[in-house]
């Protein structure tokens, strides 16, 4: 994979989980359930948490690559722990868990190590 | 690494995987035994005291388990030569010690203080050999295995949160194992592609 092709659709992978995260939020606000608050700031925690890995796939981009594979398998672990335990509704942890998956995948090829290894060659 | 301690690694690792099969074994027997132990209401160390053979079965298990456990992290101490891998070896062996002494002291021995005690720091020692192990892999660049371990954290750490505890103790049981398999089940295949360790 071409290094721009790379780090662009880590950057798509990380903004479409944001946005499927804030459409969650409103979902998670709109239906009445007893850990409502909880479920509410979760939604909202892994939207910060893909578009913060979304900026990270940008040409200013803000952690190395070791980081954002961290940070990529934080989120991933949040997704699956929060589906697990029934904090997040079932179609929202499966549809999260396969972006931060697609997100880890490309955050681990060598385009993308290349590319932030050397964030302003090209 | 040579073709001999290849060999050897692999061996270990084979002893790691009966060590997880031998723990889902013992505990499946349990159960074909004991039909009142329920998943999520009773602990698995109720077995150890129950009045069907059971008892037996979860005693004895639990010192064998335990053995075979230390066994393997004692092959990883002796065929790994990074700091990491060499640390969870012995996390690893002393958990299985302790999981031996799990079998050995019942609930009911000591109003369970020896039992609980000794059942904590099998966890313990089982998390350090966890976060020994995946740390060392990511020194090495295998992110992905080290990965694993984190998604594995963040699965027990939300358990223990949301569930009660004998909820969260046979999840963090069951995950514990499938990191271990992993871990042995890595051991194997890295000695047959006789990657560097």
């Amino acid at each position: 994979m071409k290094t721009s092709k790379a780090m662009t659709a880590g950057f798509v992978f990380g903004i479409l989980g944001g946005l499927v995260a804030m459409f969650s939020l409103v979902y998670c606000y709109y239906t009445p359930d007893q850990f409502e608050l909880m479920n509410i700031s979760l939604s909202m925690l892994s939207a910060v948490l893909f578009f913060a890995i979304a900026g990270a796939f940008t040409k200013t981009g803000q952690w190395s690559q070791n980081i954002l594979m961290f940070m990529a398998f934080v989120t991933a672990g949040i997704m699956v722990a929060g589906t697990f335990v029934d904090y997040y509704p079932l179609w929202f942890g499966i549809i999260e868990t396969a972006i931060a998956a697609l997100i880890i995948a490309v955050a681990s090829s060598t385009a993308v190590k290349r590319r932030l290894e050397v964030p302003l060659r090209d | 690494m040579n073709a001999d301690a290849n060999k050897q690694t692999a061996a270990f690792g084979w002893i790691g995987i009966v060590a997880v099969a031998a723990f889902i074994a013992m505990w499946i027997a349990c159960y074909a035994v004991d039909g009142a132990w329920e998943w999520g209401v009773n602990d698995l160390s109720d077995f150890g005291v129950s009045d069907t053979g059971a008892a037996s079965i979860f005693n004895y298990g639990c010192i064998i388990v335990g053995i075979v456990l230390a066994i393997y992290g004692i092959g990883k101490v002796c065929n790994y030569d990074t700091y990491g891998h060499k640390y969870s070896g012995l996390m690893i062996a002393f958990s299985g010690i302790c999981f031996s002494m799990v079998g050995v002291f019942s609930t009911i021995y000591g109003n369970g203080d020896y039992h609980h005690f000794f059942a904590s720091l099998t966890g313990l020692f089982l998390a350090a050999a966890i976060v020994a192990s995946s740390a060392q892999e990511w020194k090495d660049g295998k992110q992905i295995i080290a990965g694993i371990a984190i998604v594995i954290a963040c699965i027990v750490t939300a358990c223990m949160v949301m569930y009660p505890f004998a909820e969260f103790e046979v999840w963090a049981l069951v995950l514990a194992a499938a990191w271990l398999a992993i871990d042995a089940g890595y051991s194997i295949a890295s000695s047959i592609k006789g990657v560097k360790q």
